[in-house]
């Protein structure tokens, strides 16, 4: 059985398999060196610069705040290595250190924040890259007319406007005059019962623990908040895919080979969806998984306009208050997704494409 | 036909009839009937109200923990009991020994969140823990400081007391170690603190070092919370100080995440609601306390949600999905024309704002001040000793547009260090300046014996990047300043905050706007810090002006904390007020009024200028009541 895995062959599943282990190893290599630039940039401010973080604006300054005494206490004035050092030994520990910004540890202010994104990408990363795909191959298959021009108008209204105008148009529509979807994650209600201990987390997710715990209001009630980010997400980056997608199409749609295929007398639907369009994802693979990710990473716009209590807030809020420890906590967070979505794009061209060797 | 048609018509103009009733007549509907829903911005540091020294971590505070005393109706001239039974005075005879000792009889009937009752020790308790706990930068120094006749005075300056050692107090670090490590040190200032707070029956009985006026102020309800009661057997159970010598070093100096009662397990207070929900930047939900003391709160729950993006705030309250809401000035419009929105303005903050001169700038690295020399490419370090210097810039100042045009009204005129309405505060509008380019002038040319105004100047005043008021100020300031002299050259530049709070800190700025909010409605809250030689901007003025205030400000100041009689001291505050203004120590700019905004079916406000947020004695209408309030607006 293990010969074949899914049409691929054996010698090529054994050096997947070496590929992804190299990859996994070199990972936290990756990710300290990331956080040591970040880290580096940071100390690039001096420490009265970086007590900014307990300091955060100047009415505080009105209370009279002893600087020297703060700065020693958190050692702002220590040497480099000593504060990275410090960093990195509660790094390995577990520790990403406490957020200024939200007041709790780093670790759960993620772990907190993850799933309400996790569950945000769900629903706005799949649906955007079926549909992006779909509409791709619709308009390079009927390229140049009606429904060409029709797709093309409306991936570039939606490519060229700018999320903060988009979200905030969805948000004056859709709430402010018609009252359908609400800001925020979830209703006080909603919100209440899913902390309460009567109500089981089985995954963070919301809408699934609703169903898992019975109580489909909850599910709804996320649903009916989830509506709005969905769409003001996705729009930027459907039209982005969507545009690839017909581009890409287009020039496979030229090749030699479809034009053989077609004069064989295959079927057109079949040359389209097993011919062409498989080998037209593989440019599509390769942005839609960065894409897929920035919208994890870096939903701050659609998050803070809706109030959305994810990743992108918190990275907002550690930006803005110069919470280091935050800063460099999402940091590590991120650049370990980066580089896990680039390996499964990479692996997904060799599953894709069996000419691409994972040499 | 025609019998049709009029049918038609005459069934036309009843239906269109009935709709101009059914709109004369609307029904309106309160939403969340019993729930008061809260809108404004910031994270809380702390659930901790000793270690809260912040508006959001106040305003988590103010509802969960109590004081002895609170000021009635947001009046905050006067004092009302609240923990405790009456509020000490000379008269009353609660007051003794010349202002040195204070009696607070504490009332009983009084239950904690978990059920346990108050008692004087769990005031003694409490009182001691604040002190003990002391964290760098906190709000404890507001009972330290009264109690042990100190200024601005930390533990480590307590213990040098205790430990007869008062040349020189341990440093924090070290008295860290000396309290984990040394248990009869430990014990010896356990027991100087405990001699200073003694229990009689019922009663509370504190003796201070020296008088200090405002002592009761600072064991107030409003947004100090030093002298929040705890309940002393629970802290023990939740790890808290457990009130004895050998765990003092244990809680000292804590950081946030170090404090037992910054959990939301461990919050217990005596206020009329409990904290049931928290998720910091987020979402916090009261719930009213069933056992309160007094009549219970009359509006169930209470939801605070923290939304940065205004534009999102003003839908929610637009939409009556939100109650209150935090507003900036500039977008005030935008939600007061609403016919179901009220607003109260007009509302005085207890508060200033003044830029504040540098009398002995840090030249070193210094991009702000040119060549650094008075050769007319710069400013010398003592560029604002020179009192003309200061007068001139204070006659160079429009007050009048800014606050009318700038501020679009929403601020008075600062008559010097002491905001209305304390003590003091009403300097005679003559005794100040107004914008006066020919006076200005005047004293443009005697400064530096004429020197100054040969050869000109060059200085860049700053102002932290985002706040377009302080940006507008700076502005005006130097707008007037160079049509005085072509050869005066003033530049205004922005700075991030972090910068700017360290080019402050190292007294490089030349001159800046900065500001002062009260812990305690007192002068000697405003006088200290503005003119002390070791007040908080004693260090932004330099070594120059400490000297200076040493000889002029420092007795003055110290004979204003020995005047009980109110009349008498607020005498002697006016003067020290005209004093500022006549020595232009700062250019002493405007105090903030602000505007509160609620939807009209909210019932209870008042206005209190040092609470945070006290959900106490909101309510809301019923329907009825508010469609009729909406119905006779509408006729």
């Amino acid at each position: 059985m293990i010969v074949y895995i899914a049409g691929i062959e054996k010698g090529v599943v054994i050096k997947m398999l070496t590929y992804i282990a190299r990859r996994l190893l070199i990972l936290p290599i990756i990710i300290f060196g990331v956080t040591l630039i970040v880290f580096g940039m940071m100390m690039l401010l001096g420490p009265y610069q970086r007590l900014a973080t307990y300091v955060k604006s100047p009415q505080e300054l009105s209370g009279g705040v002893d600087m020297e005494g703060l700065i020693k206490k958190y050692g702002l004035d220590d040497p480099f290595h000593v504060q990275y050092g410090r960093w990195v030994s509660k790094v390995i520990r577990g520790d990403l250190g406490y957020s200024q910004a939200v007041n709790k540890p780093v670790l759960e202010a993620l772990k907190d924040r993850f799933p309400a994104s996790l569950e945000l990408l769900i629903y706005a990363a799949f649906p955007t890259v079926m549909v992006a795909i779909y509409l791709g191959v619709f308009a390079s298959v009927n390229h140049n007319q009606l429904w060409d021009h029709v797709i093309r108008v409306l991936s570039s209204i939606g490519y060229s406007m700018p999320l903060f105008v988009s979200a905030l148009i969805l948000l004056l529509i859709f709430y402010g005059i018609l009252g359908w979807f609400p800001p925020g994650r979830l209703s006080t209600w909603a919100q209440s019962l899913v902390r309460s201990e009567e109500f089981v987390r089985y995954t963070g997710l919301n809408t699934f623990d609703g169903i898992l715990n019975g109580n489909l209001g909850v599910t709804i009630n996320q649903l009916r908040h989830l509506i709005l980010p969905i769409i003001s997400l996705s729009l930027l980056r459907w039209a982005y895919l969507l545009r690839i997608t017909r581009s890409s199409m287009l020039e496979v749609l030229r090749k030699d080979y479809i034009r053989t295929a077609r004069s064989k007398g295959v079927k057109e639907n079949v040359v389209i969806q097993k011919h062409a369009r498989r080998n037209a994802l593989i440019p599509v693979i390769t942005v839609a998984g960065p894409q897929i990710i920035m919208m994890l990473a870096g939903a701050v716009i659609t998050e803070t306009i809706f109030n959305y209590s994810g990743v992108g807030q918190f990275v907002k809020m550690c930006a803005t208050q110069l919470d280091y420890a935050g800063i460099l906590g999402t940091t590590m967070y991120l650049s370990f997704l980066f580089i896990l979505t680039n390996l499964i794009v990479d692996v997904s061209y060799a599953i894709i494409d069996p000419r691409i060797r994972l040499d | 036909m025609s019998k049709r048609l009029a049918s038609i018509v005459l069934a036309l103009v009843v239906i269109v009839a009935s709709f101009s009733v059914v709109a004369g007549a609307q029904e309106y509907t309160v939403k969340n009937p019993n729930k008061l829903v809260v809108l404004r911005f910031g994270n809380a540091e702390t659930l901790d109200p000793h270690w809260a020294y912040d508006s959001a971590s106040g305003l988590h505070a103010e509802n969960v923990y109590e004081s002895l005393f609170q000021y009635p109706e947001g009046d905050v001239s006067k004092l009302a009991p609240l923990l405790a039974t009456k509020v000490p005075t000379k008269e009353n005879g609660l007051v003794k020994n010349n202002g040195k000792t204070y009696v607070f009889p504490i009332r009983e009937g009084v239950t904690f969140h978990n059920g346990n009752k108050l008692t004087p020790e769990d005031v003694k308790y409490s009182f001691m823990r604040a002190i003990f706990q002391n964290r760098v930068g906190g709000p404890t120094w507001m009972l330290i400081d009264p109690i042990f006749g100190l200024t601005q005075g930390r533990l480590e300056n307590v213990a040098a007391q205790a430990w007869d050692d008062t040349d020189k107090a341990p440093s924090t670090d070290e008295l860290e170690k000396i309290l984990k490590n040394n248990k009869e040190k430990a014990t010896e200032l356990y027991n100087y603190v405990s001699d200073h707070i003694e229990i009689d029956g019922n009663k509370v009985i504190v003796h201070l070092e020296a008088p200090y006026p405002p002592f009761t102020k600072i064991l107030t309800r409003s947004n100090n919370y030093a002298g929040a009661i705890l309940d002393k057997e629970w802290s023990a159970k939740i790890g808290a100080w457990d009130g004895t010598p050998e765990d003092i070093g244990n809680h000292f100096n804590p950081d946030a995440s170090e404090s037992a009662y910054n959990k939301l397990e461990n919050m217990n207070g005596t206020g009329p609601y409990e904290i049931v929900e928290f998720a910091n930047g987020e979402q916090t939900i009261w719930k009213a306390y069933d056992n309160y003391w007094r009549e219970n709160a009359a509006l169930e729950t209470v939801v605070f949600k923290a939304i940065d993006e205004w534009s999102t705030r003003k839908l929610m309250f637009l939409r009556g999905d939100a109650d209150l809401c935090t507003v900036d000035p500039q977008y005030r419009q935008q939600v007061e024309s609403s016919k179901e929105i009220r607003s109260y303005s007009g509302l005085r903050a207890v508060g200033m704002r003044s830029f504040s001169f540098n009398w002995d700038i840090n030249l070193k690295g210094n991009d702000y001040v040119g060549s650094g020399k008075l050769d007319g490419n710069g400013i010398p370090s003592n560029f604002f000793e020179d009192i003309h210097v200061r007068k001139a810039f204070s006659y160079a100042f429009n007050y009048e547009v800014f606050i009318n045009e700038v501020m679009k009204g929403d601020a008075m005129r600062l008559r010097g260090p002491i905001p209305a309405p304390l003590q003091g505060w009403k300097l005679d509008e003559s005794k100040m300046y107004n914008l006066n380019l020919e006076k200005a002038k005047e004293h443009f040319k005697k400064a530096f014996d004429g020197e100054l105004w040969e050869k000109g100047f060059k200085m860049t005043i700053l102002y932290n990047t985002g706040n377009l008021t302080r940006k507008s100020a700076c502005d005006m300031l130097k707008t007037y300043v160079e049509q005085i002299n072509p050869k005066f050259d003033v530049k205004v530049r922005s700075l991030q905050w972090s910068t700017f709070l360290s080019a402050s800190r190292q007294a490089k700025l030349p001159l800046s706007i900065s500001g002062w909010a009260a812990d305690f409605p007192d002068a000697h809250n405003f006088a200290q810090p503005l003119l002390h030689s070791g007040g908080y901007y004693a260090d932004q003025r330099g070594e120059a002006f400490k000297e200076w205030a040493k000889e002029n400000l420092n007795p003055k100041l110290a004979k204003g904390m020995k005047i009980l009689d109110p009349e008498k001291r607020k005498e002697h505050y006016r003067n020290l007020q005209e004093f500022a203004m006549d020595k232009a120590i700062d250019i002493w700019t405007y105090q903030g009024v602000g505007t509160h905004l609620e939807r009209k079916w909210v019932k209870g406000y008042y206005y209190n200028p040092l609470s945070n947020g006290y959900w106490y004695k909101y309510d809301k209408m019923t329907d009825q009541e508010y469609t009729d309030l909406m119905n006779k607006q509408s006729n």
